[in-house]
């Protein structure tokens, strides 16, 4: 296990200096996004701009800058080229909101996709499981975006059952803090649900085939018991994985969609803003942040694997 | 628990399927491919749903003939100071409001710019969906909007499926070194949020094109998101396909064809690879879905398709900020891709079904 | 939505904000500290309230020697006091110049190159520390090395050369001479300089404690000069301003002392929610600009809350003179026919006003231009005649901000209409006068706006339309105008000396200039003047509002 962890670990800051330095090869290419002439402001004067590239360390050569990029990150010193903020601060006031946003999310798709997931197994065949395979598929086919501006509109805007967009910190107002997040949740549940459900299904139902569950029946168990004690507890085990991932990538800045439809300042919008900007320190910031969620999460996703399943045992 | 067999309605579940054809003896002798012809036949709704999303490519393929016989303007046609006759009625195509100066600077404003609603049939073909707030016809707009929508979706697809499958077999058939290279490969991109690393591409590459190595693409070219969402979908379906050709490789009919002195190239283009079609051609489709969906977002975040060219999520971008006043703006865009991705779904599952029970497409957004 | 947007798109252009000079500003000898006579500020008497909450747009900085936005010096204006400030005054009475920390207006030289400002006595820093005469001088310098965009505004005082050429290593300006014994600054100047005065009324050159760090400051921001003090700044989230305890009240004449005991920011660059703040009480001013589509149901429901205000803005296309086919007047002057500028006003929900002139309205150079009537058909005429039909047009605008975007894709239409291949380049706010400006871009069109940094025209054409100042890479001339006997007119209206630069006789000098290169000319085809809209809940009493030329002034709003 721990020849494994460290060779996961390794991997791990292997790929994660590769994506920085993709990122900034990216941003280096831009023509005319050289920030020191924004900085300059509108009257510059050459000199000033010269003086500004000199103090950005835009005149060194490219894997220099890199590195002093890196550099600043993890030293906590890096500043933003539009308004010089910090930028690991400004990742971690983003962090609440993103964090709220994607545990509520997350606890609403699991344990509704797990649920409908189940009915729709136990009951395959019947009305009720057309109906969610129905939901789902119009779920998983929705543009999330789409989703939440059509909620925020008919919900916000026309009747003002729910409020307008935005975030109340927990710590300031819980109720508010609940009443402001509920359209985020669902508009970014939706699609997690109709997923996870769908896949749920499909693996109870592939398990029930197997032989031992075969066994379990033959030998007279209460399908009841088969089904919590056997059949889910196999059939879940890819949707473990699905959810760290999936929970991972929404962390790490991938609900970037949900929170620019209800300006949500979390870690997502402010990548957005800093790619609006042009603006490269916070985007290296924002990617290395959510390239470490992802690449931690699938490591803990497959010990969690191996734990679950004991039929596999990572070498 | 597997149930009645008869049911039209079944969407992924092949266990439901097998156990009806289960007989044994009439399988036999059969190639694969007919009988997952025959078992796709059955499924009525994974059909008409195929129908459905090519009606809607063949509506968008015709809209230069709307444009010229129904709606009469082109895609891009403004018209913010016309009227248009309704039922006996002249109406502004976009309101008109005025401003009054009070002193002191400050003035009186009467609110304009109300693009007008849908109106179905009742002006010849005209503004059927409604307008924008440059009076551009909407509907026209979103089958032009369609066609790009729809030619990144499937060209992304297309070319996404095609490296995957190289660097499948290559991983896979080779193990070793290039295995590892691939898959840290795909470990590299699967570390990205999609959204994240779209946005960072598609905004860095449209705004001055890509002019190097020989290429020379401009910023508002439609190669651009396309480039961008075929890379990023790389690993969804490289993955599961090489730990296909894995499995394959271990397989005695491989050994054969090693041991005859088969070429490494010929071994995995005409043994390994048929064994992958049906996995592929389901991929395929459901990878179809998701590339939509993301070129809708990508264009939506100002990172996809530039402008002059309309597509689906630039179209709910611009009405998102005149929702309140012009809510058919946005919607009908969005109900266009939820038809195409849905009739991709459901068409993609009875795929499966029929073909491939086990592939399956991991979705983020 | 939409929001941060069309903040940004303002912003871009950069700040404050006002109406027409009314002459004296530049008057020789001080006006004495007068202005108090001209009754503009409100007496505070028994208006003070504990606290005003405001929803506010999101801004760059609040460090007075780097913030370049407009939502940053609306809050400057009672915070960071100046030498000479614009007056707190509603209407064009509000970019008057009057004195600020100085006593009063300062003593000019007749040539006009050496200004002596007297500080007044007894006024400190929020923070306790008295105010110095020697603080100006290094508070440009902390300008310098902070690389500020301000710097480009103090080119013409003696001795600045080796800051400007290379800005981090600025210790001292020779040009300026403080006694803090005496209080006195003098500033000497190369040559005489129109709008000295207004570029000493910029932030950019409000003192600073001289200890503060030449690092961009924000938590907290440097400490105030004025009646208040940004105690807490949290950056695009919040801050709050509180009284500065240092400050004695009716200190200065011209700064009203304020009513709010507190005032509690939050940032939002959203549109529709800073609105909302304010129709449900949670806010009591919107610095924010209405959503436009929401605009008829909020003048319904709360119409008597709003109030709507011209800006000294100009939006306008910019005709690229190098390159056709607008080096051909026929083709400029087609443009300028083609534009229907009351549809040009739709496209941003009706907050606009039209116009055709480059100079914006409230200015005293103002003269109304009343010459392009919309007509489509000699415009195609035009184009005929200039021979340039068919020819292939790129038009340039931004994307992000839909109302750009609607206003270059409708421009568009109008080049197709007139006969040329019109196509259209969308790009972000965030770099598009970055590359517009470049000239390898070779942009033959486009959209562009204007927002003043100080209310003279100098600010104007000789920013905007100067021959001599375009550049290779950060242009702002980004139509190549430059007409030789203009550019010589506008570089001597620059050089007059103060105390003629808003006497009648130049005044219509410059609106001379305004004719020439819109009609004579068609240098550029201006079409609106940019409307903001001020909202307040409905405890506030609107008649206290003033909209002076920083826009709305929070010191003096007060309750019903």
């Amino acid at each position: 296990m721990a020849a494994f962890l460290f060779r996961r670990v390794l991997g791990m800051i292997l790929v994660l200096a590769v994506v920085s330095f993709i990122v900034y090869l990216v941003f280096i290419v831009i023509p005319g996004g050289d920030p020191a002439i924004r900085i300059a402001g509108r009257t510059a004067t050459q000199a000033n701009i010269f003086s500004i590239r000199h103090k950005l360390g835009l005149d060194q050569p490219f894997y220099v800058q890199w590195y002093d990029m890196v550099k600043a990150l993890f030293t906590g010193t890096l500043v933003s080229y539009s308004d010089q903020t910090n930028v690991v601060s400004q990742i971690w006031q983003g962090l609440p909101v993103t964090l709220s946003l994607s545990i509520g999310a997350g606890i609403i798709w699991l344990g509704f996709g797990v649920l409908v997931g189940v009915i729709a197994a136990v009951t395959a065949g019947k009305v009720s499981d057309r109906l969610i395979t129905v939901l789902a598929l119009i779920g998983v086919s929705m543009p999330v975006f789409w989703l939440g501006i059509l909620l925020r509109y008919a919900l916000a805007e026309q009747n003002s059952w729910f409020p307008d967009g935005g975030y109340v910190p927990l710590t300031q107002n819980p109720a508010q803090w609940f009443y402001h997040l509920i359209l985020p949740w669902l508009t970014l549940a939706v699609l997690f649900i109709g997923f996870y459900g769908r896949v749920l299904r499909s693996n109870v139902l592939d398990t029930i085939n197997e032989d031992y569950v075969r066994t379990a029946k033959a030998k007279g168990l209460s399908p009841r018991r088969i089904l919590v004690r056997h059949v889910l507890r196999t059939s879940l085990i890819p949707i473990v994985t699905l959810f760290g991932l999936d929970f991972a990538a929404v962390l790490g800045g991938g609900a970037i969609l949900t929170e620019t439809v209800y300006d949500l300042h979390g870690v997502g919008f402010y990548a957005r803003t800093a790619i609006g900007n042009l603006d490269l320190p916070p985007l290296m910031g924002v990617t290395l942040y959510g390239a470490l969620f992802i690449v931690l999460f699938s490591t803990l996703v497959d010990v969690a694997y191996a734990y679950l399943d004991p039929r596999i045992r990572p070498a | 628990m597997a149930t009645t067999g008869t049911e039209e309605f079944t969407l992924d579940t092949a266990a439901e399927l097998a156990a009806e054809e289960g007989g044994g003896a009439a399988i036999q002798g059969r190639s694969p491919w007919v009988l997952a012809a025959r078992r796709l036949r059955r499924n009525y709704v994974a059909l008409a749903f195929l129908a459905l999303f090519l009606l809607i490519v063949v509506c968008c393929l015709l809209a230069p003939v709307y444009s010229s016989h129904i709606s009469g303007v082109g895609p891009n046609d403004t018209n913010i100071n016309g009227t248009i006759v309704v039922n006996g009625q002249k109406l502004d195509v976009v309101s008109n409001g005025g401003i009054t100066t009070l002193g002191n600077g400050q003035v009186k404003v009467v609110p304009a710019g109300v693009p007008i609603g849908p109106q179905w049939f009742n002006a010849g073909g005209k503004y059927v969906l409604g307008a924008d707030n440059l009076g551009r016809d909407l509907a026209t707009r979103i089958l032009y909007g369609g066609e790009n929508s729809l030619q990144i979706g499937l060209a992304s697809a297309a070319i996404t499926t095609l490296l995957s499958i190289v660097f499948a077999l290559l991983a896979g058939y080779y193990g070793g070194v290039v295995d590892w290279i691939i898959t840290r490969f795909f470990d590299l991109i699967w570390a990205f949020p999609v959204i994240l690393l779209g946005i960072a591409l598609g905004t860095a590459l449209s705004i001055n094109g890509f002019h190097h190595f020989g290429l020379d693409v401009s910023g508002s070219s439609l190669w651009i998101p396309t480039a961008v969402i075929s890379y990023v979908y790389i690993p969804y379906i490289g993955r599961p396909l090489r730990g296909q050709v894995l499995a394959l490789r271990e397989k005695e009919f491989i050994e054969a064809a090693v041991a005859q002195g088969a070429s490494s190239a010929r071994i995995m283009v005409s043994e390994i690879l048929p064994n992958l079609a049906s996995s592929i051609l389901v991929l395929f489709t459901l990878i179809v879905a998701n590339t939509i969906l993301t070129e809708a977002a990508l264009s939506f975040l100002g990172a996809g398709v530039q402008p002059p060219n309309p597509s689906w999520g630039t179209l709910i971008s611009d009405g998102e900020s005149d929702i309140v006043t012009a809510p058919w703006w946005s919607i009908a865009p969005g109900v266009a891709i939820v038809l195409t991705v849905l009739s991709l779904n459901v068409f993609g599952d009875g795929l499966r079904d029929a073909l491939d029970p086990r592939a399956k497409v991991r979705i983020e957004h | 939505m939409g929001a941060a947007v069309v903040a940004a798109g303002l912003a871009l252009v950069v700040t404050a904000c006002g109406g027409g000079s009314s002459s004296s500003s530049a008057s020789a000898s001080g006006s004495s500290s007068g202005s108090g006579s001209s009754g503009s500020i409100a007496s505070t008497q028994g208006k003070t309230f504990p606290t005003l909450k405001v929803a506010w747009g999101d801004t760059d900085y609040m460090d007075p020697g780097l913030s370049y936005r407009l939502e940053s010096w609306q809050l400057f204006q009672d915070v960071y006091l100046t030498l000479v400030i614009k007056q707190h005054a509603n209407g064009p009475a509000g970019a008057k110049i009057v004195p600020g920390l100085a006593q009063s207006m300062p003593t000019v030289n007749k040539a006009g190159t050496d200004y002596k400002f007297t500080l007044r006595k007894g006024l400190k820093y929020s923070n306790g520390t008295p105010i110095k005469a020697s603080d100006f001088e290094k508070t440009i310098v902390r300008d310098f090395k902070l690389n500020s965009p301000g710097i480009g505004f103090y080119s013409n005082i003696v001795g600045v050369d080796p800051c400007e050429k290379s800005p981090t290593k600025c210790t001292s300006i020779p040009g300026i001479v403080s006694n803090d014994a005496a209080g006195t600054i003098e500033i000497k100047l190369k040559q005489p300089e129109s709008d000295f005065l207004y570029v000493m009324s910029l932030f950019f050159s409000a003192p600073v404690p001289p200890t503060t760090p030449a690092t961009p400051q924000g938590s907290p921001p440097p400490p105030g000069s004025g009646p208040y003090y940004i105690a807490n700044y949290s950056p695009h989230k919040s801050f709050t301003i509180k009284r500065n305890p240092h400050w004695q009240k009716g200190a200065i004449a011209t700064v009203p002392d304020g009513n709010p005991d507190t005032v509690q920011g939050t940032i939002l660059d959203d549109l529709a929610q800073s609105a909302q703040m304010v129709a449900s009480g949670q806010a009591d001013y919107d610095e924010n600009l209405l959503p436009s589509d929401r605009l008829a149901q909020y003048q319904k429901k709360y119409g008597s809350q709003i109030k709507y205000f011209t800006t000294p803005s100009t939006y306008y296309f910019f005709m690229n003179q190098r390159l056709a086919p607008f080096n051909n007047i026929k083709a400029r002057q087609a443009v300028n026919y083609a534009i229907d500028r009351n549809q040009l006003v739709k496209l941003r929900g009706g907050l606009g006003k039209p116009t055709q002139n480059f100079l914006p309205p409230n200015y005293p150079q103002f003269k109304a231009i009343n010459y392009y009537k919309y007509d489509l058909n000699k415009a195609k005429q035009l184009v005929q005649q200039s021979g340039t039909k068919g020819q292939a047009v790129t038009v340039y605008t931004i994307s992000d901000v839909s109302t750009d975007k609607a206003i270059g894709e409708y421009l568009q239409g109008v080049l197709k209409s007139l006969g040329y291949k019109a196509s259209i380049r969308e790009l972000a706010g965030g770099n598009y006068f970055t590359i517009v400006g470049n000239q390898s871009t070779k942009a033959q069109i486009g959209f562009t706006d204007w927002y003043e940094d100080y209310p003279y025209p100098t600010d104007w054409f000789n920013v905007l339309l100067n021959g001599e100042k375009i550049t290779q890479i950060h242009n702002n001339n980004y139509g190549n105008v430059d007409i030789k006997p203009l550019n010589k007119q506008m570089d001597q209206l620059a050089a007059l000396p103060g105390s003629e630069a808003s006497s009648t006789g130049t005044n219509s000098k410059w609106a001379a200039l305004d004719q020439a290169f819109v009609v004579k000319n068609a240098s550029v085809a201006p079409f609106l003047n940019g409307v903001l809209t001020s909202f307040f809940s409905s405890r506030m009493n609107m008649s206290c509002d003033v909209f002076d030329d920083n826009q709305d002034d929070f010191a003096q709003f007060c309750l019903k």
